[in-house]
């Protein structure tokens, strides 16, 4: 085999791969491209595995700012702050979590008109291994719903579609929303 | 050393763009009494967020923030401490006035009036710390942050009971919040 053989294999080779489909870009890079296109650069996040390479990719991108607050509560008051100052901000999460932040939602966000973004990972539902998670998980939409809070469900992939309509849609009218994501939704882990 | 004191020390160093945001209760209502500007964000729920909300302006804005905060608050959202150590904006103060005591529930022991020491647990999370029992060791302390910025805590000792207190702010929270917003619209952010 010489050189010159070498180089056409590699060739044909890289003309088949183009061919062929290849993965399917990573849900969660186009979840901060939307974040990105909506003027949002500052993620606060309490973890979950079911979003860690989101946390990941989030650290990794240069135009975005990650911080990891003790609490929920204390995210969203750094996210409050962070909107006071003009800057958009969203809060990555568990729905545990959600639990842990009603009382700031209600007289810090709803009292001044300070609108929340959150991405929360629906933990508690068909899918749990986790018993303890299940009454919060069974209760958590219509948490949601009583805070005043639109839910936009996140199931599979392509609802990735509707995450930018629906950032448009909180940031033009300056409204909250969560965003209520499924396992499914993300890359497996 | 009252409430007020600590307040007006504050009041009397900072120039017109730094940023105040006060604790519930007594906190925010003397801050109003004492100087209403544009720049003060009067909180009135959310007990324990006023260094979350200030480290968000902080990593957001360049100008200066002070918060103004109390013994009881800063235990509710001890959390905050080793938040503000890690990301430690330099244009960030956190004042905590101690007064040993839930003043605005009826001045319930806290458990700093038992010994806990909030210069120490700031320490540990890696944020320089003092205490000052004067207002005099207090303004030595201001002045020194405003000659050299750096994320800090000042924890000033407080007596339990200040004076007469203070009327509740006559805005709504949204009418805080859009004034505030509109000082900042414009500035520069960082």
């Amino acid at each position: 085999m010489t050189i010159r053989d070498l180089d056409d294999d590699s060739v044909a080779v890289q003309t088949r791969a183009s061919l062929v489909p290849g993965p399917q870009p990573l849900v969660e890079l186009g979840v901060l491209e939307a974040l990105w296109r909506h003027g949002i650069d500052l993620a606060v996040t309490v973890p979950c595995k079911y979003i860690a390479r989101l946390i990941v990719e989030t650290e990794q991108d240069p135009r975005f700012s990650l911080l990891y607050p003790s609490r929920e509560e204390e995210g969203l008051g750094i996210t409050a702050g962070a909107a006071l100052a003009g800057r958009g901000a969203v809060m990555l999460l568990q729905n545990s979590g959600l639990g842990n932040m009603v009382n700031a939602y209600c007289s810090l966000n709803i009292h001044y008109g300070i609108p929340l973004c959150l991405i929360v990972t629906h933990r508690g539902d068909e899918l749990e291994r986790v018993p303890a998670q299940v009454p919060l998980g069974e209760r958590t939409e219509r948490l949601l719903d009583l805070l005043g809070i639109r839910v936009v469900l996140l199931e599979k992939p392509p609802d990735l579609a509707r995450f930018g309509a629906e950032l448009e849609v909180h940031r033009r009218e300056a409204s909250s929303v969560a965003f209520l994501s499924k396992k499914t939704f993300w890359s497996p882990s | 050393m009252t409430r007020p004191d600590v307040i007006r020390a504050v009041l009397a160093r900072i120039t017109d763009d730094v940023i105040v945001v006060s604790n519930i209760a007594d906190a925010s209502f003397e801050l109003c009494r004492l100087h209403d500007r544009p720049r003060n964000f009067y909180m009135l729920g959310s007990f324990g967020l006023a260094p979350s909300i200030g480290l968000g302006l902080a990593l957001s804005r360049l100008e200066r923030v002070v918060v103004l905060n109390g013994d009881g608050a800063l235990l509710y959202n001890l959390g905050s401490l080793p938040t503000d150590g890690r990301y430690a904006p330099p244009n960030y103060l956190h004042v905590v006035v101690d007064n040993g005591a839930h003043g605005a529930t009826g001045y319930q022991p806290t458990a700093t009036s038992a010994g806990t020491d909030l210069v120490a647990v700031a320490r540990g999370c890696g944020l320089p710390a003092q205490r000052v029992d004067t207002p005099a060791a207090l303004g030595e302390a201001l002045d020194a942050w405003l000659a050299t910025g750096g994320a800090r805590v000042i924890v000033a000792v407080a007596s339990e009971r200040p004076d007469a207190p203070a009327p509740v702010p006559p805005y709504s929270g949204r009418e805080i919040a859009e004034r505030f917003g509109r000082a900042l619209a414009g500035a520069a952010t960082a």
